[in-house]
């Protein structure tokens, strides 16, 4: 059975792309968890999927009125995950007390806790990573009246593994401000952006919306850099179901709770010709800082 | 022109100033990482309570585990190489009526279930266990005995190490479920289900990008 937990770690997207098959599976560590304690186990996940998919959308306000135009193009996205991230509080039953365990990113090893009547229960350890890194394929193209649209879509099934099928989609558009304010001494523009991240037959299953208001200007004319300012406001929610692994016949199905929280970013997009090259930092549920290559004009 | 380039250049290395600061992402690279692994896998033992008297007994009862559960089958489903196993042990104990009795009130007071593993003697897992039996109900989780928890888990590691050689574990658990039924003056006739939970640790290496 392949399985990937590179899959897992950027669930975020496609970065599965990036990284080589691995075995360990999402279904098998979380199917000796309670509901409760997939929670606590997978609880970094929801802000570092927050960030990085809500990330890297708009590298510009620059909307012409009219035209044809089109940008195709890959973004990276990364976040960092604190030290608090690496450890959650396990739920007390009437058989086990609460200990402390390692979360998805914590440290690998697990942790066992000694309950009622000399039983022994055990908590997987995490992945031991300090960051997340997810990508995304990104076309954007337009322009009517003073509109364009974005899309990301990704999708791949992932070899034999108990995973199934990973997809993102991802819809929005993009509308100038400038157009209504002339006066104003820079290209200003709305966006919305409404993504979905499935992996697996349910396993995971997530909703991220991102509307900001983005700020740039151009500087140069052959060689062209664009410093972008975006203020916005980030929304997301995950839902994970997986089948316990003492009983088969339990579904277990678990409500992260949403994220919703500001968005700023600060970037700068350096365009020759129709390659662009560009690059952000972000404070959203997480902060870290994103890089896009694109072709298109 | 010139103010405009000192402007840009400016703009760029306020991102680069901010994005090398100590919260963003470095590059990712791709490493190995043994993660240990937890699995839960359980084994479910049937106890028929039959007979005309108002005292069940299913007698001592033997079973072997590795026949019950295939625990190598179980660990490799889970990624787990046999070899990178670590524990096994005994995660939880319970109980429910599978099959009701006919007889409405029927109940067991003074339930007991005991434990042995090869020739050791007989000791407590459950104690003084009561409830309805004339429906089905869902799993019970009853208060154990540590003796007979030490028991299983004993058996369980001693297990371990013939499931990494590749042998069948020879070790025998035999248990014995006991109570007292009423009414008395009608046949009791329901079913038990005792359900082991294990724990089952092992080691997976796994390739992470970080």
């Amino acid at each position: 059975m392949l399985r990937s937990a590179v899959v897992l770690v950027l669930a975020g997207c496609l970065a599965a792309s990036l990284a080589p098959p691995a075995r360990a599976d999402l279904s098998e560590k979380l199917g000796v968890l309670g509901g409760d304690d997939a929670k606590g186990y997978l609880s970094p996940l929801p802000k570092a999927l927050s960030s990085t998919l809500n990330a890297g959308i708009f590298q510009t306000g620059r909307v012409p009125e009219t035209g044809f135009g089109f940008a195709l193009s890959l973004h990276a996205m990364g976040v960092t995950f604190g030290s608090g991230d690496r450890t959650f509080q396990t739920t007390a039953t009437p058989q086990f007390p609460s200990v402390s365990a390692p979360t998805v990113v914590g440290s690998t090893g697990s942790v066992a806790v000694k309950g009622q009547g000399n039983l022994v229960s055990n908590f997987p350890g995490g992945l031991d990573i300090s960051q997340f890194v997810a990508a995304a394929p990104q076309l954007s193209i337009g322009t009517v009246m003073g509109t364009r649209a974005v899309l990301r879509y990704f999708s791949d099934d992932i070899g034999n593994s108990d995973f199934g099928k990973l997809e993102l989609f991802g819809i929005g558009a993009q509308h100038s401000i400038s157009r209504y304010l002339r006066s104003i001494p820079a290209d200003v523009a709305i966006g919305a952006f409404y993504q979905t991240f499935k992996l697996g037959d349910g396993l995971l299953d997530t909703k991220a919306f991102h509307v900001d208001v983005t700020a740039s200007r151009d500087f140069g004319r052959v060689l062209k850099l664009q410093p972008y300012v975006s203020v916005g406001y980030d929304t997301f929610n995950m839902d994970v179901a997986y089948t316990s692994s003492s009983d088969p016949t339990d579904k277990i199905s678990v409500k992260m709770d949403t994220q919703s929280n500001a968005h700023l970013a600060v970037g700068a997009q350096l365009s020759l010709a129709a390659l662009h090259l560009s690059g952000e930092v972000f404070s959203a549920a997480n902060s870290g800082a994103a890089l896009g290559l694109s072709v298109g004009l | 022109m010139r103010t405009s380039r000192l402007i840009a250049y400016a703009g760029l290395a306020l991102v680069t100033l901010v994005a090398a600061g100590s919260s963003c992402p470095t590059e990712p690279k791709i490493k190995t990482r043994f993660v240990d692994l937890a699995v839960g896998q359980s084994v479910t033992l049937d106890f028929p309570a039959t007979g005309s008297t108002n005292t069940f007994t299913s007698g001592n009862v033997a079973v072997r585990l590795d026949q019950s559960i295939n625990l190598p089958q179980a660990i490799a489903a889970a990624g787990i190489d046999v070899s990178s196993l670590k524990s096994i042990t005994l995660a939880g104990v319970s109980y429910r009526v599978s099959v009701a009795d006919p007889t409405s009130g029927r109940t067991v007071t003074s339930g007991s279930v005991q434990v042995a593993v090869n020739s050791n003697p007989m000791v407590d897992l459950i104690d003084n266990f009561s409830g309805a039996a004339d429906k089905v109900t869902g799993w019970i989780t009853p208060s154990l005995d540590s003796l007979g928890v030490d028991q299983i888990n004993a058996l369980l590691a001693s297990e371990l190490p013939q499931i990494q050689n590749d042998q069948n574990p020879p070790e025998t658990l035999t248990y014995n479920v006991s109570g007292v039924s009423t009414p008395t003056d009608v046949a009791t006739s329901f079913t038990y289900e005792l359900r082991l939970t294990l724990s089952i640790v092992g080691t997976v290496k796994t390739k992470v990008l970080s």
